[in-house]
């Protein structure tokens, strides 16, 4: 035990870690080159171990453990960090600052943690006149199976996008199936089946028949997203119900969700964006897309929304603009695009994201301890400095205080300023 | 001592528990219900009128070794044959008459496998006479690469109660090699049987469902070009003016993503001129900027006496895609219109 504590509160493994973060953000960031931002990302930082899962050995495919991940480095960090902060911790004032920038760091990397497991988010995306009370994710997707429960109600069962694997075979006791996937793509286009041109369909039931699917490479810049597909047979007392195609594409071409008859119960499914289901509904009033004169560079984006809330009958109209995000619910509405209507170019339409993180404060905390604990460790060992320098200052004299004084406005106000900024109170 | 331990151990605890979360379960959660969007023609999941339709019966003599699939909702008969060489298959599929337009046909399948369209005069030599069940049919072949694989094609139709009827061998070269004469013995046996309902009926429903209705777009189309009927997953479709005999079409389409970007496309758009696929740096040396919307580009091909104009407009959420194609001629003459064209949102 002592060992491992000893391990852990050495100066050693603070340093080593450090040195193995810079060169993970170094690895990890010319990694976005070949793999792009989300899955570089998601290989290199958001991992307990870097793998290498192309190995090929002696006809046989290996994963390989390459370097330690984003999620390794840092809990270990955090660990050492606090594990060395209790060790040497010391309640005398002259210690004041260094326990602070300790604290501080401390604070700052458990806020990374758990904005990193808390944090979400989504987008809502509407055309004038129009209600959701759903954000949809701008990456995931989901399969859902929806049935009728009555009173107005639907119960939704959603399988995410990473279960769907070639050859999975995926139960639940609230489906009355089970569904087999047949075949899945992370991206693709879809075409209507040509007259006999193409082969036989894959999908023997639904739209799917008539349609083909072209898989394309996985997009990985930022701007672009994966459509995917999946071929899903459900089977249901060993016979089989059929094979569906569900692919995004269907409801973002305005198709209804398939329906799938099971002795008489009818359940829809459709494999659609990652829904986040909010307890209040917003509607888009009007929109607002100004551009510098001659240029396509934005002057002014602005949504006018009403949240309604049905729990605390919560009714308001509210304006969305660049900079001026509407905070509701632990939510975060900040605008993101504006466009037109296809169908109708006089309609305006908006994306607003929608970000969730309940430790958004973390950082701004962490950042304050420290930068308060490294000014007090610092100011102290000027005064030191300095006194030793110029000779001792009488404490309690007219100028000390006068400084004093002066010194705390001078913090005080910087403080003040910076926690009006952090909340949008800019002056 | 151990009180520091049991800290740490309470801090490692959080921290691992923080990142190690999971997220990929199932769900199960209970919504108010939504209101149904009005589902797009042609999308519904509803059994196809095609199910509760009569259908034609039909009668053939099945070669040896060809087995019986089974009727489809767009194909009345499918078979497999399954031979050492590899696995082919035949289809029988009613569609809306296209009497008269057998080089849209041929020219509809040349090009879905990379070829050229057939140029004036060439379809006669492309269509070879043959018999289907007593009457009149004719045969082509088609071979080329579709998605990275070669795809060897025989078809046979006839026109038949204002119906068209299309045959269709497909397989591995080998085999079709092979059963090439069977298949033309197969279609000699074929009767078709009425059953209540005109084969232009059931062609009807058993063809893919009609394009979804085009949006009204406020074309700013120039001068001499002619609107034609768009194709599938096409919102507009034009003639231009006839060059001494050289003639090009334009195709709009839009869609809610760049479908797989600019480089599938436009190796996509190069098959379709019988080109070779580049890669990234060739496709830079291909395409240029167009000063129409931010991340707009042109792109230029040409093989011969054939040649492409392609352009992929993002306008808000959707991406445009515009192709001027046709003969060399026809293309190089309406190059200013067509990128003005372009250039207009609708």
């Amino acid at each position: 035990m002592k060992l491992i504590w000893k391990f852990l509160c050495s100066l050693r493994l603070t340093v080593v870690l450090l040195a193995l973060a810079v060169l993970l953000i170094f690895f990890g960031t010319l990694a976005q080159v070949d793999e792009g931002l989300w899955k570089a990302q998601k290989i290199w930082f958001e991992s307990w171990i870097v793998i290498w899962q192309h190995l090929q050995l002696f006809g046989g495919k290996f994963t390989v453990p390459i370097f330690p991940g984003g999620y390794l480095i840092g809990t270990t960090l955090f660990v050492g960090l606090t594990a060395a902060f209790i060790q040497r911790f010391t309640w005398r004032w002259d210690k004041l600052g260094v326990n602070l920038t300790h604290g501080g760091v401390i604070l700052l990397l458990l806020g990374q943690l758990l904005t990193q497991e808390l944090a979400l988010e989504s987008y809502i995306e509407f055309k004038e006149g129009e209600t959701k009370g759903y954000a949809e994710h701008h990456r995931d997707n989901e399969l859902a199976f929806i049935r009728d429960a009555g009173e107005g109600r639907d119960e939704v069962v959603v399988i995410p996008e990473s279960m769907l694997r070639t050859g999975a075979e995926i139960r639940h006791e609230k489906l009355p199936f089970t569904v087999r996937v047949k075949e899945h793509g992370l991206n693709c286009q879809i075409r209507r089946r040509g007259p006999m041109v193409d082969g036989p369909a894959t999908a023997t039931q639904g739209v799917g028949m008539q349609l083909v699917v072209e898989p394309r490479a996985e997009a990985k810049d930022m701007d672009s997203r994966n459509l995917p597909y999946a071929y899903i047979e459900l089977l249901a007392g060993g016979n089989s119900l059929g094979t569906w195609l569900v692919t995004p594409w269907l409801p973002m071409l305005g198709s209804a969700a398939q329906v799938i008859d099971v002795s008489g119960q009818k359940l829809r499914t459709e494999l659609r964006f990652e829904r986040y289901y909010q307890p209040f509904e917003m509607t888009l009033l009007k929109t607002s897309h100004e551009q510098y004169r001659g240029t396509d560079i934005p002057k002014n984006f602005r949504s006018r929304v009403r949240v309604v809330d049905g729990k605390t009958r919560e009714a308001r109209e509210v304006d969305i603009y660049m900079n001026h995000p509407l905070r509701y619910a632990g939510l975060t509405f900040y605008q993101a695009r504006m466009g037109k209507d296809q169908d109708d170019p006089q309609r305006g339409t908006s994306a607003l994201q929608v970000v969730r993180n309940p430790s958004w404060l973390a950082p701004y905390v962490g950042c304050y301890v420290v930068a308060i604990g490294m000014y007090l460790q610092f100011r102290l060992h000027l005064v030191k400095f300095l006194g030793q320098r110029l000779g001792a200052t009488r404490r309690g004299g007219l100028g000390a205080i006068s400084a004093r004084v002066l010194e705390l406005g001078v913090l005080g106000y910087l403080v003040f300023k910076f926690t009006l900024n952090l909340f949008g109170y800019s002056s | 001592m151990i009180r520091r331990t049991h800290l740490t151990t309470l801090a490692a605890a959080t921290a691992l528990a923080a990142a190690g979360c999971d997220r990929e379960e199932i769900r199960v959660y209970s919504v108010a219900k939504e209101t149904a969007p009005a589902p797009a023609p042609g999308a519904s999941s509803a059994p196809t009128p095609a199910a509760n339709t009569p259908r034609p019966q039909l009668a053939y003599t099945l070669p040896a070794g060809w087995q019986d699939a089974g009727p489809t909702a767009m194909s009345l008969a499918n078979f497999r044959i399954k031979t050492d060489a590899g696995e082919a298959s035949v289809n029988i599929t009613p569609l809306a008459s296209m009497a008269g337009q057998e080089a849209i046909v041929v020219n509809m399948w040349r090009e879905q496998v990379g070829q050229k369209p057939l140029a004036d005069g060439e379809l006669a030599g492309a269509l070879t006479p043959v018999e289907i069940g007593g009457a009149p049919g004719q045969l082509f072949e088609i071979s080329g690469q579709r998605d990275g694989q070669t795809v060897r094609i025989i078809t046979a139709f006839a026109h038949r109660d204002g119906a068209s009827w299309f045959y269709k061998l497909q397989g591995p070269d080998a085999v079709l090699t092979a059963q090439k004469p069977v298949f033309v013995e197969f279609l000699k046996t074929v009767r078709i049987k009425e059953a209540g309902a005109p084969a232009a009926e059931v062609a009807k429903v058993a063809a893919p469902a009609a394009a979804e209705p085009e949006p009204e777009f406020k074309w700013k189309v120039p001068e001499g070009w002619q609107t034609l009927p768009a194709g599938q997953m096409q919102v507009a479709k034009f003639g231009v003016p006839a060059r001494d005999g050289a003639k090009a079409e334009v195709f709009v389409s839009v869609f809610p993503s760049d479908t797989g970007g600019a480089l599938a496309n436009v190796n996509r758009w190069r098959r379709q001129l019988g080109l070779e696929p580049v890669d990234d740096a060739g496709l830079k040396a291909l395409v240029a900027p167009l000063d129409t919307a931010p991340g707009a580009i042109l792109v230029d091909l040409k093989n011969d006496a054939r040649a492409m104009l392609g352009a992929i407009v993002p306008r808000g959420e959707r991406w445009w895609f515009y192709k001027l194609m046709g003969d060399t001629a026809a293309v190089t003459a309406e190059r200013e219109a067509f990128i003005r064209f372009v250039q207009t949102a609708p």
